[in-house]
């Protein structure tokens, strides 16, 4: 009993650290604010919903609290705290919580999809498919990359094994029950969800690409080589090459490490702090490994894709579903270490003194600079839009 | 693919090239270059004081070619051509495993990365190559601790590479001091052995040192340093760095731009910079390389490597030099490296196969080697057209292109005219780009050494550009004052004359490869 009393001790001490480390980035960066983005039904209808801010900060703290239960089907006694802890000093999701990021809900309601996925594996079958059905339910109702991804990552799980189609059968039906309004809407209003999907999936909106093609092969011909430059330099091989490209750089070390792809397009603190790559080098390796562990990186995979298919390169304020799965490979890195610790103990040194540093330089350069940066790029309108 | 038209494509000599050939030239004619400092250990130049082994590897070449662009582009191509066999036995000495050294020669011999450095005079990638030799022969020293042989050649090589290009100036120290941590122990019962290699480094490495840090050598050190950075400076600190609090924001610049390198734009799809930007170029690997990347890190990591320790030292301590640098990643500064990623695909490659092979299904099987293979060769394609089409179209004016034909315009005319004013701006989008022609006039009129190392030279100031010798003066012009000047050549881009061409008459005009006017060649249309 002694030992649960600590634990929640701890996790009431990170949610608090987090709400303190929010606060201070939104105290920092007022009035810089994200541009409210509407639910995907009320797009369809016409309406406008935005969710409060205050909302926004409580689904921050749920995640944290999502993350420490599913660390607890995973890791015993107070390893589980580690991806709640790293989630609550992680710039990422405290910068997005503060400006009033959608993605921060969005990111609550995956999170409930994977927990209640966890409890059906554990045969926990009625709480797991309430939760199941009810998060997917309203998954789909918000996100227009959801009513892909939602049935994209349920299909994936049965097809590769890890929880049976029977399991499943009833959150499924439940689910195709209750979204089927919203697919009767979506006939409805076509012309609302081809706008809507048109906005949502910007990767080829540059006309850069078509130009390229164009014009590569026009040089080619100059050259008497246009028939080769037909083949491989089309605008269709030019769309692979770049949807490979925007893939690899979403799980590039940069993006999600340093502040090369800067959260809200212009802030210099890194997403996840630079210290934390050593136990995710650590992790990623062993994980990479063990068939099922690749398997479940995979199918998680897809949760880039709706930054995969924004504008920019990467879309930090997209990436964050993705968040989830960078932490836990941290996490299992730094258990692992933990494990090892005589052998490794000059990397867990290493990595927790870097941390602590890059925390003291980043509270001290928000304070400091952040606002500034952010006049300096765009001025003092202070609404910070999707590319 | 490193010999063929390579004085046509790159289209010109670069500024760094033609600098290199005339002090060669210079050297080879008097013993002295154009400064008349007796056979230089760093290379004045326009004030970016070179390494002194290319010029000096241009020499024999130049003898016996004339000063001409393949003399100077002839080394390079030589040691672009000669590394693949040489990185084959270093394979062979590592791994005793002919498959793994002649997949990784073969996989040098068709890169993107070292065909584009082996086209032209870029000095890393001789550096480079004297650095994989360094490295191997302390590798044998590690095998073989009491052969003496081996230390010497080792610091040899170590230090030569350091007077051949910048970047190993910082490379090479960091990777010894590495070394010396990490395998100091290697050398138990042993330590004289070590600490010789070390004292001989240094004092091999003292002349350089002192050109670098007491003389104005180390003028590019400072200008160059990523403390200097704009994007830091405007965007980071938000103003200029000058005290120690900045260092910690600094460090974390530094970190960013470190781990850069593993950016996959750059080593996979844009890294070489040979196209226009947003347009699909040339990475220091090709996609395709992408999977065999990943599984040779994995094989790297499993496989029992002999002085592992020491390619993690090379690879780790090999991207510090261009990271600490204000430019933007620079592909020829990490050639040193590439030896390792090379291995490390080679590695990937096999497991890639051996993957393949495992498929059950044979119709699977033939229908994923085809697939991948089909995309190989749309790669291959690509980067062939790269190379060969948008290349030169691209990027021509960064090599001065334009320049050569000018010069031997002037040099074929110059007796009917008094003065030949160049205007040293130019650029397609705008004046902005800034160049030497008066190298380029010294290297394509083979301008005598000797008279050029004493005769009269007037400098300007960093406000006022401003440069003339003998009846050639390199300055910004402006035309409605310069054309009164009688008897007066003017070569200078289009911005630099009326939009109209009112009162210009133009004798030639020179284009780059992409159609563009690089220069006009011109004089008023009404003398005075």
């Amino acid at each position: 009993m002694k030992k649960i009393t600590n634990t929640h001790l701890l996790i009431t001490v990170l949610l608090v650290i987090n709400l303190l480390f929010v606060i201070f980035i939104q105290k920092s960066l007022y009035p810089i604010h994200l541009v409210p983005q509407n639910f995907f039904i009320s797009d369809l209808v016409g309406k406008i919903i935005y969710l409060p801010s205050v909302l926004i900060y409580l689904f921050e703290l749920g995640n944290l609290i999502l993350l420490w239960l599913i660390a607890k089907k995973f890791y015993n006694g107070y390893f589980a705290l580690i991806p709640p802890a790293i989630y609550a000093i992680s710039p990422w999701n405290s910068y997005l919580t503060a400006t009033g990021s959608f993605y921060i809900f969005l990111l609550f309601i995956i999170l409930i999809v994977t927990y209640s996925l966890l409890l059906i594996k554990e045969n926990k079958n009625l709480p797991g498919v309430i939760l199941l059905t009810v998060s997917s339910v309203i998954a789909v109702y918000s996100s227009f990359f959801f009513l892909v991804l939602i049935p994209m990552i349920i299909g994936l799980i049965i097809i590769l094994k890890f929880i049976p189609l029977k399991n499943l059968k009833v959150p499924i039906i439940l689910t195709v029950l209750l979204i089927t309004p919203l697919l009767f809407t979506i006939y409805k209003n076509h012309l609302s969800f081809k706008n809507i999907a048109q906005n949502q999936i910007r990767i080829f909106a540059d006309p850069g690409l078509i130009n390229t093609a164009n014009s590569f092969q026009g040089e080619a011909r100059e050259e008497n080589f246009g028939t080769l430059a037909r083949i491989s330099e089309n605008k269709y091989f030019f769309m692979g090459e770049y949807l490979l490209l925007k893939l690899s750089q979403q799980v590039a070390p940069t993006t999600s490490f340093t502040s090369q792809e800067m959260l809200l397009n212009f802030s210099f603190s890194s997403p996840i702090f630079l210290g934390f790559l050593i136990p995710f080098f650590y992790g990623i390796y062993i994980l990479l490994k063990s068939d099922s562990a690749r398997k479940i990186i995979f199918i998680s995979g897809l949760l880039m894709f709706p930054s995969v298919l924004a504008k920019q390169p990467v879309d930090l304020n997209r990436l964050v579903i993705f968040m989830p799965i960078i932490v836990f490979i941290i996490s299992y890195g730094i258990v692992k270490l933990i494990e090892q610790k005589n052998k490794k103990m000059v990397y867990i040194v290493i990595f927790s003194v870097l941390v602590f540093l890059q925390v003291l330089i980043t509270v001290s350069d928000i304070k400091l600079r952040e606002k500034d940066r952010f006049i300096q790029y765009f001025g003092q309108n202070y609404e910070v839009k999707e590319q | 693919m490193r010999f063929y038209k390579n004085t046509s494509n790159p289209p010109s000599l670069n500024g760094d090239e033609i600098s290199f050939g005339y002090s060669a030239y210079s050297v080879l004619k008097t013993g002295r270059d154009e400064f008349g400092v007796f056979l230089p250990l760093v290379f004045k130049s326009v004030g970016d004081y070179k390494n002194p082994v290319p010029a000096y590897l241009m020499i024999l070449p130049i003898k016996f070619l004339g000063l001409t662009d393949f003399a100077v582009r002839l080394p390079n191509a030589i040691f672009g051509t000669i590394a693949i066999p040489i990185f084959f036995f270093f394979l062979m000495y590592i791994l005793k495993n002919k498959k793994i050294a002649l997949l990784g020669s073969f996989l040098m011999a068709i890169s993107a990365w070292w065909i584009f450095y082996s086209r032209y005079a870029y000095e890393s990638l001789i550096a480079s190559i004297f650095a994989l030799i360094g490295i191997w022969f302390y590798m044998k020293l590690l095998d073989d601790i009491k052969e003496k042989k081996y230390l010497f050649l080792s610091v040899f090589f170590l230090i030569l590479t350091m007077y051949t290009a910048f970047a190993q100036r910082l490379f090479i120290p960091v990777f010894v001091a590495g070394i010396t941590v990490f395998n100091f122990r290697k050398f138990k019962g042993n330590y004289k052995t070590f600490i010789v290699f070390l004292i001989t480094c240094v004092l091999l490495a003292l002349p350089l040192a002192y050109v670098t840090l007491f003389k104005e050598a180390g003028t590019r050190l400072t200008m160059v340093l990523i403390s200097n950075d704009i994007e830091f400076s405007r965007y980071v600190l938000l103003k200029n760095f000058g005290s120690v609090k900045d260092l910690a924001l600094l460090a974390l610049f530094w970190a960013k731009r470190y781990l850069n390198y593993l950016d996959p734009n750059f080593l996979f799809f844009n890294g070489m910079h040979m196209t226009t930007l947003d347009s699909f170029g040339l990475g220091l690997m090709y996609p395709f390389e992408i999977p065999w990347l990943i599984l040779g890190i994995f094989s790297f990591i499993k496989k029992k490597i002999p002085h592992k320790d020491v390619f993690v030292i090379w690879l780790l301590t090999g991207i510090i030099p261009d990271s600490l640098t204000n430019n933007q990643q620079q592909a020829g500064r990490l050639l040193h490296i590439s030896f390792i990623v090379i291995l490390v695909v080679a590695l990937g490659l096999i497991e890639f196969v051996k993957w393949i092979l495992k498929i059950k299904d044979n119709l699977t099987k033939i229908l994923v080697a085809g697939a991948y293979i089909v995309f190989i060769i749309l790669i291959l394609i690509h980067a062939f057209l790269t190379f060969s089409v948008h290349f030169p179209r691209a990027k021509g004016e960064s090599y001065d292109e334009g320049l050569k034909q000018v010069s031997l315009y002037v040099t074929q005319h110059q007796s009917q005219y008094k003065e030949i004013m160049f205007d040293t701006r130019h650029g397609v989008d705008g004046p902005s780009m800034i160049s030497n022609p008066y190298l380029y006039l010294l290297f394509y009129s083979k301008y005598d050494p000797k008279t050029y190392q004493t005769e009269t030279r007037i400098y300007g100031s960093a406000a006022n550009p401003y440069y003339h010798f003998d009846k050639y003066t390199f300055t910004y012009i402006n035309w409605p004052v310069d054309s009164l000047k009688p008897d007066t050549l003017f070569v200078a881009s289009p911005w630099s004359f009326p939009s109209d061409l009112h009162g210009v008459k133009i004798l030639d005009t020179i284009y780059l490869t992409n159609g563009h006017i690089a220069y006009y060649i011109a004089v008023p249309a009404k003398k005075p």
